[in-house]
């Protein structure tokens, strides 16, 4: 390679001499204008060159004997141009003793004799490409024949030629193609090895001289295939496999696949485009031209071009499918990654040619298993198992599924089942990456009113379901590598997605809509939930994830039939069919029993696996054990609203078991007492039953509280517990206060439980506390002193409430004294443990405390918290912080979902702050008590 | 010295219509003096007359006795003498005088009988269908020449003119055949001694201006060509065509040639001396091939001033086609050929 300057040097010489050979024709010296044309040729010997800078001075040279040429032709001296004068030029020039000066003016004679009538044109031709033999020199060698292409070009074109014969043409053109491929293909082999890379940079800015070529052929050939398959295909392909060299490969079959129709190259891929690019030596070449041709077949308006090689799109496949086998079958060879790629192309081309024809994905799946399977899991590199996690997820086609990506997914589990075989070869963790993605795009529906129902995803039938859970099974299971890992305590987004695909499956199921008859739907329904829980069965204690909302969709079902059945009696009038309502009534119950099952499941595996992991702290098993507990007292609920009492006490005693023998934190066991309390409060068909449930399970309830750990929580929910046995209006069921008369109330026993919780807060070491207690107790025997009617006697006498607040006055009394020799500043850390108890306590019964509040509220309208300046009680004894009365609730809940906010010293609440509170929640109950007076008379009897 | 000694006759030689015959352009005889640039001799060939005028002229108003005047044509075979004299007298360096060794022709005859000569005279000579054996020849050591020499006889020194002319045999390729079949069987009688093969001779005469050569040569694993010229035997308006086939390549090659050489053998038996002149340099290929690539030959002889073939006692005249093959080292392989080349109409 020549530098810049000796470069600029030689091309300023270049055109000097060209110039004088312009001077020369100009004066009409024709003898001398060839000897300096020898002279100017002699520059394409140079061996410096690169073959950028040879181009530059074939560029300059080109023109100089164009205008020898013009010259010939058209000046005065026109009497040249005659077949004898041309014949003795032509030999004239063959005097050069340098064969490439020589060459290139018999090419420049020689093609102007062409434009000749009479020229023996064959002749001329054969003579012309067989003497540049001559030149062997590859980079010589090439542009001399890219010359003599050039030169011919016009002839060749020129199509009313008088002998114009078509093959000849073409095999002339072919001829001089393979001549300039073997010189290209020569280049890389020349001079050292270490300049290799070198070389195939230079020689592919060469390329171009060969593809034009290519070119070339294509203009003759046109629109003729015979031409194009009698003659170009086989022996340009023939040439190209010979040649063995990648670039050539690549880049002439890229050539020959751009610039011919693509019809041409469909028709004949089978014959022959196909079979011999299974010749190629290098399977790294054949996959990229496998690529090139697919690319090229996808990106033009295939079905046009596909009716015009009378073909279709599937036989097209077939077509190149049968390849494929042909491929694997004789290339044992082929590299793994090689392979992927290709099967990457044939995904390509199934999901552009009929995105929803899974037969061909089901056979690329078939065949990527085999392949997988020949190779074996453990020869494969993590890059080899990237490369098939890359075609599971379709991560190169997002674009052309774009449109429907969760319909396209739905197809694809339901429909090929070769998919999910492959998907469970692979690795766990990338199973897991692969089906949280195809997961969140089976998630990603989202029904808008425009869109039609045919665009999403519908389950027919009981396989499609199964495919679906087929598919997410390797997230179900739990696997023995995963117990000891710390991540199983937290949250778990892959079962979350597990969740969700259950609404989704449900929600998408489309046989219950078109089933008519309501048994069937409802058995149907049955079914498909049941097939459902089973599969996530094996999810061991995953399930604490998935079955809730199995049981959800359970409560669900049992509140349709129950309304169906409800509707069905109310439109009979008088002929109610008691057939169809005992069936009803048996699904009902059958529903419980599954629910009830579903309970069992989770409990049992939450124990199995409870048992295996024996850690620390590990909360979860509280959290599990919590929940299996609300949702046995919630079954329960419901079973009561269906008047199901058997059922509903069988699900309360459950939860019972669970209290009993699960529920050990003391914090938890006084939100489930106060969960239970609540819900039992409100159930009424167990007193209804011939049994007295109801009395057994609230005394046990009532038994429980006393028994809780801490005395405040004992007061507390001790008197909570006092309303069991002052049942309420519940106007849904139709009841009424004052007119309903069958309200299970027993006064005797709700004065027992007051004084009992007053006995508990009387012994309560902390005054501030225990007289806190004290007030709220107030509060409750005043809610019973209003309610107390002839009819239901609370036992609660003005008596007993002077008696009460005798007693609160005494504490409070003392408990001035000691908030009046209190320092005006915050209280020390000796008051902080307590603190720190009760907001604890808040922030983790807040889910409880919620619940709570909607018995309390109704019972207990004024006092829903106990507001001081800043500082106010909670329902469970817990302080709370309020800046202000306005913002209270605000405040108070986002205390209560930020517990860690009143821990600090700066927030802790002193005591000063509790007394004062103390004080002004008395002095509110005694102005309510004042007030009631005008109202209602019995006050009076109470003196404040 | 001959300004000064002006010879009382001035002899003047001129060919019939020598303006419009064809002449050759030829080079010095190499070892003359003279720097004079090539003469320009006209041409005759094998079975011609030789027609002239002489013109004879006294200067004015002088007589000239003379014992006759007689005109000889003389072909004449002209050999370097032995090189071994030379240095002696090296000083005059170019003691390369050819002398001739063999007059093969030398016809004379009078063309006026000893008289006086008192004003220019012209006598017409005419050689009537010479035979001609040999061409003119113009080489190192060797010459073939042909001359008119006039010579006017006289009591002292003869005063005498020459003047060359130049003679082309054409022959017919049957002739040459022959020529070439003769020495052929010549040395075969030699190597057989005496062993006939008289059968095959006809069939051997029809076929043998077509048998063409062909060669298979090469160095052992590194290089294996074959080579094929259509012909052995050519006009000097042939066509060189052939090819060159290459069955194993590992030189690196940098280009090939094709070159014609023509080699003057002269002197006597084992005495000879060879000169090598080449004629034509031709590049018939560049860069270097890969196996199983045939390369063409086509070379015009027509353009190049080439010397047919000659052989006789005295001398040799061979052309050999030589090819050269130079590797990038510079290193040149290179195999000739004899072809026998012929002047032809």
């Amino acid at each position: 390679m020549l530098s810049n300057e000796s470069m600029e040097l030689l091309l300023n010489d270049i055109k000097r001499q060209s110039l004088i050979i312009k001077k020369c024709l100009d004066n009409n010296e024709l003898m001398n204008s060839l000897k300096n044309y020898s002279i100017l040729l002699n520059n394409l010997r140079n061996d410096k060159l690169s073959p950028k800078q040879y181009y530059e001075v074939y560029i300059i040279i080109f023109d100089s004997l164009s205008r020898l040429t013009v010259f010939l032709k058209e000046s005065n001296a026109s009497h040249y141009c005659n077949s004898k004068t041309l014949v003795d030029l032509y030999e004239l020039v063959q005097y050069s003793g340098n064969i490439l000066p020589r060459l290139y003016l018999m090419i420049t004679i020689g093609s102007l004799y062409l434009s000749i009538e009479d020229a023996p044109s064959i002749e001329l031709l054969k003579d012309m490409i067989e003497m540049c033999r001559g030149v062997q020199n590859p980079m010589r060698g090439l542009f001399l024949r890219y010359y003599l292409s050039q030169r011919t070009k016009d002839y060749f074109l020129d199509v009313d030629a008088a002998e114009y014969d078509k093959n000849f043409n073409c095999s002339f053109i072919i001829t001089n193609f393979i001549e300039m491929n073997k010189l290209w293909v020569r280049m890389q082999h020349q001079g050292s090895s270490k300049d290799k890379d070198k070389r195939l940079t230079e020689r592919t800015e060469l390329k171009i001289l060969i593809g034009s070529q290519l070119v070339r052929l294509s203009q003759i050939i046109d629109t003729d295939f015979e031409t194009y398959n009698d003659f170009f295909l086989p022996k340009v392909l023939e040439q190209i496999i010979q040649c063995n060299d990648l670039l050539s490969q690549e880049y002439l079959f890229d050539v020959i696949i751009q610039i011919f129709p693509v019809d041409f190259n469909l028709k004949m891929l089978q014959l022959t485009i196909l079979p011999n690019l299974l010749k190629l030596n290098n399977t790294d070449t054949i996959k990229k031209i496998l690529e090139l041709l697919i690319i090229r077949l996808l990106n033009v308006e295939l079905e046009s071009v596909l009716q015009e090689a009378s073909l279709d799109n599937a036989t097209l496949f077939d077509v190149l499918w049968h390849f494929l086998n042909d491929l694997i079958e004789k290339r044992p060879d082929l590299p793994f990654l090689t392979f992927i790629a290709i099967i990457e192309n044939y995904l390509s081309l199934s999901i552009t040619l009929d995105p929803r024809n899974f037969d061909h994905l089901t056979s690329i799946f078939k065949t990527v298993i085999k392949k997988f399977k020949e190779f074996g899991e453990s020869n494969l590199s993590k890059t080899e198992f990237l490369s098939i996690k890359n075609i599971l997820l379709f991560k190169n086609y997002q674009d052309k599924i774009k449109e429907l990506p969760h319909l396209f997914f739905f197809n694809l589990l339901i429909s090929c089942s070769e998919y999910n075989n492959l998907l469970l070869l692979q690795p766990l963790k990338n199973q897991k990456v692969i089906i949280s993605s195809i997961l969140d795009n089976l998630l990603s529906v989202t029904i808008s009113k425009e869109q039609k129902l045919i665009d999403v995803f519908h389950i027919n039938s009981k396989s499609e379901l199964e495919s679906i859970l087929l598919f997410v099974e390797p997230i179900i299971k739990k696997y023995d590598s995963e117990t000891d890992d710390v991540r199983v305590l937290s949250y778990d987004p892959l079962q979350d997605r597990l969740a969700k695909l259950i609404h989704l499956v449900i929600a998408r199921q489309n046989v219950f809509n078109n089933e008519k008859s309501i048994k069937n739907k409802i058995e149907w329904m049955i079914k498909y939930y049941l097939i459902i829980k089973n599969w996530f069965y094996k999810g061991g204690s995953n399930t604490y994830y998935t079955f809730p909302v199995i049981i959800t969709y359970f409560w669900k079902l049992i509140r349709y039939v129950n309304l169906v059945k409800l509707k069905y009696i109310a439109n009979q009038d008088n002929e109610v069919d008691e057939k169809l309502v005992d069936y009803f009534d048996l699904q009902l119950k059958q529903l419980f029993k599954l629910t009830s099952r579903c309970i069992a499941d989770l409990y049992q595996l939450s124990a199995m696996e409870n048992e295996r992991i024996t850690m620390p702290g590990y909360k979860q098993e509280e959290a599990i054990y919590d929940t299996i507990f609300k949702l046995n007292i919630q079954c329960a609920s419901l079973a009561d609203q269906l008047s199901f009492s058997e059922i509903s006490y069988d699900f309360f005693s459950q939860a019972f078991t669970i209290y009993e023998e699960k529920l050990n934190d003391s914090k938890t066991q006084f939100q489930s007492l106060i969960y239970l309390a609540q819900t039992l409060q409100k159930t009424r068909s167990l007193y209804h039953g011939e049994d007295n449930n109801y009395e057994n399970l609230i005394v046990r309830c009532t038994l429980h509280s006393s028994k809780l750990l801490k005395k405040q929580d004992q007061c507390r929910s001790v008197y909570l517990c006092s309303h069991l046995w002052w049942a309420t209006e519940v106007s849904s069921l139709g009841e009424e206060e004052d007119q309903t008369d069958t309200f299970y109330r027993d006064g005797k026993r709700v004065l027992e439980c007051l004084q009992r919780s007053l006995r508990v807060a009387d012994s309560i070491m902390d005054n501030v506390q225990s007289c806190q207690l004290m007030v709220e107790i107030l509060s409750r025997c005043i809610y019973y002193f209003v309610h107390s009617t002839s009819e239901y006697d609370s036992h609660v006498t003005a008596k007993y409430i002077n008696g009460l607040l005798e007693l609160i006055q005494t504490n409070l009394n003392s408990l001035n004294i000691e908030r009046n020799t209190l320092p005006n500043v915050a209280l020390s850390d000796s008051d902080n443990d307590n603190d720190n108890n009760n907001n604890a306590n808040a922030n983790r019964s807040s889910a409880a405390n919620n619940n709570f509040h909607k018995i309390t509220s109704s019972v207990v309208e004024t006092k829903k918290h106990v507001v001081t300046g800043n500082v106010s009680v909670g329902l469970n004894g817990s302080y709370l912080r309020v800046d202000n009365l306005n913002e209270r609730s605000l405040v108070s809940s986002s205390n209560n979902n930020n517990g860690t906010k009143s821990l600090t010293g700066h927030d802790s609440v002193t005591l000063q702050e509790k007394i004062d509170s103390l004080f002004q929640y008395f002095n509110r109950v005694c102005k309510y008590i004042s007030e009631q007076r005008q109202v209602d008379p019995r006050f009076t009897a109470i003196t404040v | 010295m001959n300004l000064f000694f002006k010879p009382p006759v001035d002899i003047e030689i001129l060919f019939d219509k020598e303006d419009s015959r064809k002449h050759v352009e030829v080079l010095p005889a190499s070892g003359s003096h003279s720097k004079v640039l090539g003469d320009s001799l006209p041409v005759y060939e094998d079975g011609e007359s030789i027609s002239g005028n002489v013109t004879v002229r006294v200067r004015e108003g002088k007589i000239v006795e003379h014992l006759g005047i007689k005109v000889t044509l003389i072909g004449s075979i002209d050999l370097v003498k032995a090189a071994g004299n030379s240095t002696s007298n090296s000083y005059k360096s170019i003691d390369v005088r050819k002398r001739s060794i063999e007059q093969f022709i030398c016809m004379t005859y009078d063309l006026s009988p000893a008289g006086e000569l008192n004003h220019s005279q012209s006598f017409p000579f005419k050689f009537k269908d010479m035979s001609m054996q040999f061409e003119s020849y113009r080489g190192k050591n060797v010459d073939v020449s042909y001359y008119i020499k006039v010579t006017v006889m006289k009591k002292g020194t003869d005063i005498s003119k020459i003047k060359p002319f130049w003679v082309y045999l054409y022959k017919d390729l049957e002739e040459v055949k022959k020529i070439v079949e003769q020495t052929k069987k010549m040395s075969e009688q030699k190597k057989a001694n005496g062993i006939k093969k008289n059968d095959k001779d006809d069939k051997n005469s029809d076929s043998i201006e077509k048998k063409p050569i062909k060669l298979d040569i090469g160095i052992e694993n590194c290089l294996h060509i074959e080579f094929e010229y259509t012909k052995s035997i050519f006009s000097l308006k042939d066509v060189i065509v052939g090819r060159i086939y290459f069955l194993l390549t590992r030189l690196k090659i940098k280009h090939m040639e094709l070159s014609l050489i023509t080699r003057e053998s002269s002197g006597l038996q084992q005495s000879n001396t060879l000169v090598d002149s080449t004629a034509i340099r031709y590049e018939i290929m560049d860069g270097s091939p890969v196996k199983g690539e045939t390369i063409p030959i086509r070379l015009f002889m027509s353009g190049y001033d080439l010397t047919p073939s000659i052989s006789c006692n005295y001398f040799d005249i061979k052309n050999y086609l030589s090819l050269v093959i130079i590797d990038e080292d510079g290193r040149r392989y290179f195999k000739q050929s004899e072809i026998k080349i012929y002047r032809s109409k």
